[in-house]
């Protein structure tokens, strides 16, 4: 088996790296793909915590680097989804623990036994970039329609297109809040892509669901009700090579429409 | 207090009818606006040092012809997908005269020749310093600082001649890493292009 090495990155932190590794993972996971998930934030692991298995980490990155154990030793399993493995990072150390070569060497080992080898990568572009992205043939660079997190994407993006080794790299838009973008307030997806004419694979909407989510350490893509965990299915199935159209997440028009104005006119947040 | 509250109800009132309009100054504008210059200069590799030294040669080649408003002056890259543009817009006072111009020369070869008097004085100044152990060595030392003056006579002659050719190496170099090396060629282009339409407006 030869599984597809996907980077996370995004160039500013907070944007939404970690949360949209652990529902692409487990979506992915969920359509019957294996994946391991490789967290390469170390000193500021969060990829456990998302995932509800900070208590099972036993052995982490660096200790398989060091050779403490087996890289299948530290391998955790997923709760609920038997196809999904975290890799975890270690929490008292720091990006020099790994070295660039020494990812590369584990991602080609995951390559012959999952479909799917997604890398966390830290904020920055410092070493643990460049680590992050050493074993990967494919990115993803989440954004968020906010100019700071655009201008670090371009950086990333100019960063990638450096490196051959990266075959494709694709954008995913975060956070989006449809209806401040129809009030001309912020800067729709359209405009994002327009500025860095980057492919997009995804955009997902402002949810207030991902922070209940998180609380229960449980991704989000779980909760077939919410749009963020739609959009993130329909972000894995593109992955996957099926043609799915972009979830339409404008407010609603016409009667519920004007409801929903009214409330804004009383003061109500969103 | 109160005027404040009916303010904002008006405003949200306003709103509530208007909202879907477009607005020139709306935040998204504003960002994407912003942002896409703010990526140009990324992009380009061009620092604000370098940009201040290229503005400053700018004003002081022009100022010799036209008197301008040097304040207002306004040196942007822009472009939109992928062509980049280097816009100067400049206010032009009035056109100098040939007097004016001849004098402002004159002015400059005064300053060009002190500058060499004071070189040659330097490099005499610098020999001196040298004990006379070495005469061989001071000889030819003394040649290549005639050298060396005489060329620079040549290049200050016209300012931009000596130090324009310096600014493009720099950026040409910084450039390396991204596409965009052609456009320094295209900026000099629309340079000229919008002095000339200044020129044409006077």
């Amino acid at each position: 088996m030869t599984g597809r090495v996907i980077v996370i990155t995004s160039g500013k932190g907070g944007v939404g790296k970690t949360t949209t590794s652990a529902n692409i993972g487990t979506a992915l996971a969920k359509s019957g793909s294996s994946v391991v998930l490789v967290d390469t934030d170390i000193g500021l692991r969060n990829l456990d915590l998302l995932l509800g298995l900070e208590n099972r980490i036993v052995y982490t990155l660096v200790d398989v680097v060091e050779e403490r154990c087996k890289l299948k030793q530290a391998l955790v399993k997923d709760k609920k989804n038997p196809n999904l493995c975290l890799l975890a990072a270690a929490q008292t150390r720091d990006k020099s623990a790994v070295t660039a070569e020494q990812l590369k060497e584990i991602t080609d080992q995951l390559k012959e036994d999952f479909d799917f080898i997604l890398v966390d990568c830290p904020a920055g572009i410092e070493d643990g970039f460049k680590t992050a992205i050493a074993g990967a043939s494919e990115a993803i660079v989440v954004t968020t329609p906010e100019m700071s997190a655009v201008r670090d994407a371009d950086r990333i993006i100019g960063l990638l297109e450096a490196k051959e080794e990266i075959k494709s790299y694709k954008l995913l838009v975060n956070r989006v809040r449809p209806n401040m973008v129809q009030s001309n307030d912020m800067m729709s997806v359209d405009d994002v892509v327009d500025i860095l004419s980057c492919e997009l694979i995804g955009v997902i909407p402002e949810d207030t669901g991902i922070i209940t989510s998180t609380n229960r350490g449980e991704p989000i893509v779980n909760d077939e009700n919410s749009m963020a965990g739609k959009a993130y299915i329909n972000v894995a199935k593109r992955i996957k090579g099926e043609d799915i159209p972009l979830l339409d997440i404008n407010e609603p028009k016409g009667f519920a429409a004007i409801i929903a104005k009214i409330k804004k006119l009383f003061g109500a947040k969103d | 207090m109160k005027e404040n509250i009916f303010s904002n109800f008006y405003s949200k009132v306003l709103n509530f009818f208007t909202s879907n309009k477009q607005d020139e100054n709306s935040a998204r504008d504003n960002a994407t606006n912003r942002l896409k210059l703010v990526l140009l200069q990324d992009r380009s590799n061009l620092d604000g040092a370098t940009m201040q030294k290229m503005r400053e040669q700018i004003i002081s080649v022009i100022s010799k012809y036209i008197e301008i408003d040097t304040e207002a002056l306004d040196l942007n890259l822009e472009g939109d997908g992928e062509e980049i543009a280097l816009m100067l817009n400049i206010p032009v006072i009035r056109a100098r005269t040939k007097e004016e111009i001849e004098e402002i020369e004159a002015k400059e070869l005064k300053e060009i020749e002190e500058a060499k008097k004071a070189a040659i004085e330097e490099a005499l100044a610098k020999e001196n310093d040298v004990s006379s152990d070495d005469t061989d060595d001071n000889e030819t030392e003394q040649q290549d600082s005639q050298e060396d003056n005489s060329e620079n006579s040549e290049e200050n002659s016209s300012k931009e001649k000596d130090e324009q050719p310096e600014t493009e190496e720099t950026s040409n170099t910084e450039d390396e890493q991204s596409s965009d090396i052609e456009p320094t060629e295209e900026n000099n282009n629309s340079q000229k292009s919008e002095k000339n339409k200044k020129k044409n407006k006077d």
